[in-house]
């Protein structure tokens, strides 16, 4: 035995020497399991394997995306299920949620950057194996992509240290701390690279890559944010410091119209490249195929995939998200876990056509209108198709589970009163308390009662509203969300980390609004009517696939800026075209950066409380009505004006003094 | 040879135990600086709430480019940090609703403590304010005042912002204001919602607003309520200008 131990000693010092004596030993060989640049560079699919990465961590608000959490990225494993819960929407106004931050993580990819930046320096070197043509597609590519990195951090921090070449490590510090561009400067580079993409990308790209025209629709957009930041900056009047005055943070009134001339060739040059509203017979059923089927080259100018479902479904991970599992109620069919964290709120149910829920008495009061069942909201030929397709009012069917969302807040034994009566700020007073019936019921349950008398009234529906059971699992505000919601998910498909749709990025219909943005605001800068009149051509195609009426430019439009609650004012028909985003946007994450670069955030989520579209019935009646109510959670928001232009990070500071702060922090 | 295994074991054990062992001998900070800020126009200490304005401070000793710390305002107008690292400081009152200030550079801060006054222009006077209740029903009216209409700030003459809200304020507790206020009354039903510039607010030009805004507001039986209005404009903060605080005795009859 003890020979045993000593031969183990002897052969462990061995070991130990012989890892001593070679450790010094010069390794500089080429490592045969990494691919090295001239492996990936070399064909179209070494190149797809370099950007994938790139592509993987751009800066889209998908359907993982939340604010404090920031870009679902990378492998990151981190409860991007909670996407929903804390959306970007709840701050939007869109939907009540729970409110997670300002969207103010630290923002700063300046490691991709590196990658593309080597990436469009070292491609010219292959000119032996791709064409010309080829190469200035994938530069093309490249500054695409890098665009959309700078874009994620110029609508943050307005301007940014512009880093276009690939920085030498070995550089004198001076060197490598670049100080900040100003913040035109900042939008025209992303602009420069822009226009390269659009004239030298490819024409036409598979589902999930991007081409010309998807850098043409992000043009639209990132010129329309530069465009309002330069039109609106000076609403806020922020005391100038060393930001302002050197122009690093906001731009001039004066700048914005050559921004907005940008959208507009932008999106003529999408139009010309042949992309189209998906549109059908069914309009309620063609506005939800927007956002479950592959429309590559109709609609869809650039889509986010995610994966397959049963392929390698990773918990906490950004491979898959959880959207049906998190929108719809728990349920036979619906979501088999969490459920329905995010409510469609009034606030944005409110702008869409739709029967009128009160009306004025003779006193000049609003009333509830009386209806015969809650499903007369939506079965009236009013509502437009475009809302169904974007929610689930009570006594719709889900499609996939055939489960019909029974939603029902409570009743009232009778309503002598007006509609402020009902819904006025507290949630609840001497009016409510006396005629008002509300349930604790437990999920699942539906509370049947008897009610002065009258029997078996029901009290509330299947999926909700109760007073119990916190802000998961069923409705908070009477409706559900059916945008993006697969109608055809098969059983299991619902869980969380188990959806699979993608994410439209960029999709005609934006690309029309913000058309009609742009031209709108131009014709106001300029005094030109015919600009203003060409907006409403593009709103109306919009209108016209949702199926909505059609809206007339009204020749002489009112100040709606005090109703709004704005700092500036503001003319009815620009408001139309902003609401036209909110509607036919609605839940793509477009909301909360829309108010944000219109300066309105901070004015209208002013001590905010979401309310919601909630059916009642009243009992001596026998009819139905549909109040405003506050949801009951009663969550409080306010938005930091300071954060229209974020601060820059310390820990980049820390780095790079040269780096100025932002002003109003 | 075990014993030199061993030694060698021990002596490893210990750096590694102590290796991450660190002693902080800095001393804690103990600068002190205090001071007030007072309202130029009137001399007194300057009406606000609690974290409306702060005293912006910058640690100038060591770095060009310091991240700026701020040392709360409180309700009587007064400040006081005692817990500073000794120093050179620029210091600069922010946030609050007066024209911008000056930047007071080289404020030596030391364990002996500075005082440091600084003297602002608020935006707004709110003025006449009276509080008036018949049996629940609080109605509250003010006046509002801009003591200047213009100002020259680095050679540039800007207006006064436009003016954006009248609001009241109720409190249960002797603090009262923006951050000390009972939330049921911070809705837009008991607001006076103006969103003009101010000469539309004070047509005649003699610096008072021609209408007197009221307000009236339900309150409870039997509560003693501490009640101030304020008035914003629309600068970078937004933060109010307030009246005196009154306070309203409600009987319980």
């Amino acid at each position: 035995m003890k020979k045993n131990m000593n031969t183990y000693k002897y052969l462990f010092l061995a070991v130990i020497f012989g890892f001593i004596v070679s450790s010094c030993h010069d390794l500089d060989l080429e490592p045969k399991g990494i691919f090295d640049e001239g492996t990936l560079f070399n064909s179209d699919y070494g190149i797809r394997t370099y950007f994938g990465a790139i592509y993987n961590e751009l800066p889209i608000e998908d359907l993982n995306y939340y604010h404090n959490r920031g870009y679902a990225s990378g492998n990151n494993i981190s409860n991007y299920w909670e996407g929903q819960k804390n959306s970007p929407a709840v701050l939007g106004g869109e939907a009540a949620g729970r409110r997670d931050g300002d969207g103010t993580p630290e923002y700063w990819p300046y490691e991709r950057i590196r990658r593309i930046n080597n990436f469009i320096e070292a491609i010219p070197d292959y000119s032996a194996i791709h064409s010309e043509q080829q190469i200035n597609e994938y530069i093309g590519e490249a500054r695409f992509l890098r665009a959309f990195y700078y874009f994620g951090m110029v609508k943050r921090y307005g301007g940014i240290p512009i880093i276009d070449k690939v920085q030498d490590p070995a550089a004198p510090l001076e060197e490598l701390q670049t100080p900040r561009s100003t913040e035109y400067d900042s939008w025209k580079f992303i602009y420069e690279d822009l226009k390269f993409a659009m004239n030298n990308m490819a024409e036409k790209s598979v589902t999930g890559r991007a081409n010309r025209y998807s850098a043409a629709a992000l043009m639209t957009r990132a010129m329309l944010y530069a465009g309002s930041t330069a039109n609106y900056f000076e609403t806020l009047n922020i005391t100038p410091g060393p930001a302002i005055n050197a122009g690093l943070m906001g731009m001039q009134r004066d700048q914005a119209a050559e921004f907005y001339q940008y959208v507009i060739e932008a999106a003529d040059f999408v139009q010309k490249g042949g992309y189209r509203l998906h549109d059908g017979a069914n309009k309620e059923i063609a506005f939800t195929e927007v956002f479950t089927e592959d429309l590559n080259g109709v609609e869809d100018l650039f889509v986010k995939q995610f994966g397959e479902f049963g392929n390698s479904s990773i918990y906490n991970s950004r491979l898959h998200h959880s959207w049906d599992s998190m929108v719809l109620p728990l349920g036979t069919g619906l979501a088999s876990d969490v459920g329905s964290a995010l409510h469609p709120a009034w606030d944005l149910i409110r702008l869409y056509q739709m029967p009128a829920i009160a009306k004025e008495n003779e006193n000049g009061d609003l009333v509830p209108v009386r209806f015969n069942s809650l499903n007369d909201l939506w079965q009236s030929e009013e509502m437009e198709p475009r809302a169904k397709g974007t929610f689930f009012f009570s006594g719709m069917t889900e499609l996939a589970s055939k489960e019909v969302m029974d939603l029902q807040a409570g009743v009232y034994r009778k309503f002598p009163g007006t509609l402020a009566d009902a819904t006025a700020d507290a949630q609840t007073n001497a009016y409510m308390e006396q005629y008002r019936i509300r349930t604790h019921a437990a999920r699942g349950q539906v509370d049947v009662q008897t009610v002065d008398g009258v029997p078996n009234v029901k009290i509330n529906g299947l999926y909700g509203l109760s007073l119990s059971g916190g802000d998961e699992g069923r409705s908070l505000t009477g409706a559900f969300i059916r945008k993006y919601v697969n109608p055809a998910a098969t059983a299991g498909e619902r869980g969380l980390y188990r959806s699979s749709t993608p994410f439209k990025v960029f999709r005609y219909a934006e690309v029309l609004l913000n058309r009609a943005e742009a031209l709108y605001e131009l014709g106001l800068l300029t005094g030109d009517e015919s600009k203003k009149t060409e907006a409403f051509v593009y709103i109306n195609q919009v209108r016209a696939r949702a199926g909505a009426r059609a809206y007339t430019m009204v020749a002489s439009p009112k100040d709606v800026g005090l109703e709004i609650n704005a700092v500036y004012p503001i003319d009815e028909n620009l408001q139309f075209i902003r609401d036209e985003r909110a509607r036919e946007l609605a839940f793509e994450n477009h909301r909360f950066f829309d108010l944000r670069r219109w300066r309105v955030l901070h004015s209208k989520m002013e001590n905010f409380y979401h309310r919601g579209l909630m059916g009642y019935y009243v009992v001596d009646e026998g009819k139905y009505i549909f109040l405003n109510d506050r949801e009951k959670e009663n969550r409080g928001l306010n938005y930091n004006r300071a954060n229209y232009h974020q601060q820059i990070p310390g820990s980049q500071i820390n780095r790079n003094p040269n780096l100025i702060r932002n002003d109003g922090h | 040879m075990k014993n030199l295994l061993y030694s060698l074991l021990t002596v490893g054990f210990l750096l590694c135990a102590t290796s991450c062992m660190e002693i902080d001998n800095f001393d804690a900070p103990d600068a002190r600086v205090s001071g007030r800020l007072i309202d130029k126009t009137t001399g007194q200490n300057f009406i606000t709430d609690h974290g409306d304005t702060h005293i912006r401070i910058w640690e100038m000793s060591f770095s060009e480019n310091p991240a700026p710390q701020g040392i709360p305002v409180q309700f009587d107008g007064t400040y006081n940090n005692e817990r500073l690292f000794a120093g050179t400081y620029d210091m600069l009152p922010q946030n609050g609703p007066y024209w911008p200030a000056d930047t007071i550079r080289g404020v030596r801060i030391g364990r002996s403590g500075a005082t440091q006054n600084f003297e602002v222009t608020p935006y707004l006077h709110i003025t006449d304010f009276e509080a008036t209740l018949e049996g629940t029903m609080l109605t509250l009216s003010c006046r509002l005042s801009a003591p200047f209409k213009e100002m020259t700030i680095n050679g540039v003459t800007v207006p006064i912002p436009n003016v954006l809200e009248v609001r009241p304020f109720l409190s249960l507790t002797q603090y009262c204001g923006a951050a000390n206020y009972i939330g049921e009354y911070w809705t837009n039903d008991y607001r006076v919602n103006l969103r003009r510039p101010w000469d539309r607010i004070d047509t005649n030009g003699d610096g008072v607003s021609e209408e007197t805004y009221k307000i009236t507001i339900p309150v409870k039986k039997g509560y003693t309520y501490n009640v101030r209005m304020g008035a914003n404009v629309n600068y970078t903060d937004q933060k109010f200008n307030y009246s005196e605080v009154k306070r309203i005795v409600v009987p319980n009859d």
